[in-house]
């Protein structure tokens, strides 16, 4: 008797397998980061350097303390390093000030632009190099 | 006493009960079948297949094979409903029916150009609903985005229905005569009022703000430079020229964009409409 009882007990003892299901997990709510590659050849100039080195240091004196606040993904301040390094500095900073326009906009039409997971308005470099089938209109993954 | 009659009346019930329930076979082919029919009016496709399948190793039946070869092309599987179908092609009163769905999977997979040269080699061609297959072609060239179908061709082929003769035609005028945006005029509008060339490319509001902005940015450098803030003024200009410059530029662009758009939400319009209405093919 006293065995079948320990065989018992020790079998619904193993059998419980509910606090797999119900045991403490640790939460990440950390968003996925979104990468895109942009499709460009590169001019690593003068201006490109001192660009995105400014844009390091606006990063972290202003922008790190300030909150990520541009609606555009990528932001404003990647916007201008990489269109620089795209299209060179003429044409780069013609899509910056474009770009800030657009930012200024306060009754931004969010319906033009293709909405990320993260809430950020997809508006990539690509679009404003004046070449028609560099256009992306939905990013993908 | 009466207890005793009760008892053995509920005991034989109770016997006799599970006697006859014990004899029906709920998993016999037929009551799989019509378990399988119900599924498939569910449109349960994956569970009616199952179903499907077991009752066709017992019995043939070349209506569950078409349905089969009309439920694997909803699910994608297009190989194995070309095996299925391609049972029904001698032999049986679903011959031109199987060929058809045959030409439609072909269609699905062969988009947009290799369609029409299989076509052309009339490979098991179905003569009886040789219509839809003209169909199919035409609809093939609204997902190519080089050369012209002849109209005459594709609005005689659609003229039986109303609605699909207006679509069709609305999709033809709407991808081989798109209303563009021409970036010349984008650029011109925005360099003699800034602004303009975004509203002419349906971008209202950035139009606007763009408008305020040079605006704004042109009048402080006039007044620094009636101010004697020559500094300041020349600050202004800059800025003011700045944003004049990258508005025009950003007007070209909006007008690259507009017509890229208007092509994206033409083609999945007319995706989403030609599936739909299952690309003009009858469910048999």
């Amino acid at each position: 008797m006293k065995f079948i009882l320990f065989f018992f007990i020790s079998v619904t003892i193993t059998a419980q397998t509910d606090y797999l299901r119900w045991e403490k997990k640790n939460s990440d709510y950390r968003k996925k980061a979104i990468i895109v590659e942009v499709e460009s050849n590169n001019k690593n100039d003068f201006f490109s350097f001192i660009l995105s080195n400014s844009q390091k240091v606006y990063k972290t004196v202003i922008s790190d303390v300030d909150g990520e606040n541009c609606p555009f993904y990528p932001s404003c301040s990647t916007f201008y390093v990489e269109s620089v390094q795209t299209g060179g500095i003429i044409k780069g900073t013609l899509m910056f000030f474009d770009r800030f326009t657009r930012d200024l906009n306060i009754f931004r039409d969010r319906s033009i632009y293709y909405e990320l997971p993260n809430g950020k308005l997809f508006d990539p470099i690509s679009n404003y190099l004046l070449k028609p089938d560099k256009i992306k209109l939905k990013f993908k993954d | 006493m009466l207890y005793m009659i009760l008892k053995k009346c509920f005991f034989l019930l109770l016997f006799f009960t599970s006697l006859i329930y014990s004899q029906t076979n709920y998993l016999s082919p037929e009551n799989r079948k019509l378990f399988a029919d119900y599924l498939y009016n569910q449109d349960d496709y994956l569970r009616a297949f199952d179903e499907y399948r077991i009752y066709l190793q017992t019995f043939e039946n070349d209506t569950v094979k078409l349905k089969i070869g009309q439920m694997l092309i909803d699910m994608k599987r297009y190989s194995e409903a070309e095996d299925y179908l391609k049972m029904l092609f001698w032999g049986s009163l679903f011959s031109e029916e199987a060929k058809l769905n045959y030409y439609l999977i072909k269609y699905k997979t062969l988009l947009p150009r290799d369609f029409r040269s299989f076509t052309g080699q009339r490979l098991y061609y179905p003569e009886k609903y040789n219509i839809y297959v003209k169909k199919l072609e035409q609809i093939s060239y609204f997902y190519q985005s080089y050369g012209n179908p002849d109209s005459t061709i594709m609005f005689e082929t659609f003229n039986d229905d109303s609605l699909a003769f207006r679509k069709v035609k609305e999709f033809y005028y709407r991808k081989y005569y798109p209303e563009k945006k021409s970036v010349h005029w984008a650029a011109g509008l925005s360099a003699v009022i800034p602004g303009l060339g975004k509203i002419y490319t349906k971008n209202y509001s950035d139009g606007v703000t763009a408008f305020i902005v040079n605006g704004l940015c042109a009048y402080l450098a006039y007044s620094n430079f009636n101010a004697k803030h020559l500094t300041r003024g020349w600050i202004f200009t800059g800025l003011s020229a700045l944003f004049y410059g990258g508005n025009i530029y950003g007007s070209i662009a909006s007008a690259n964009i507009f017509n890229a758009k208007l092509s994206l939400d033409l083609s999945e319009e007319i995706s989403n409409f030609f599936s739909d209405k299952n690309f003009y093919i009858p469910k048999f």
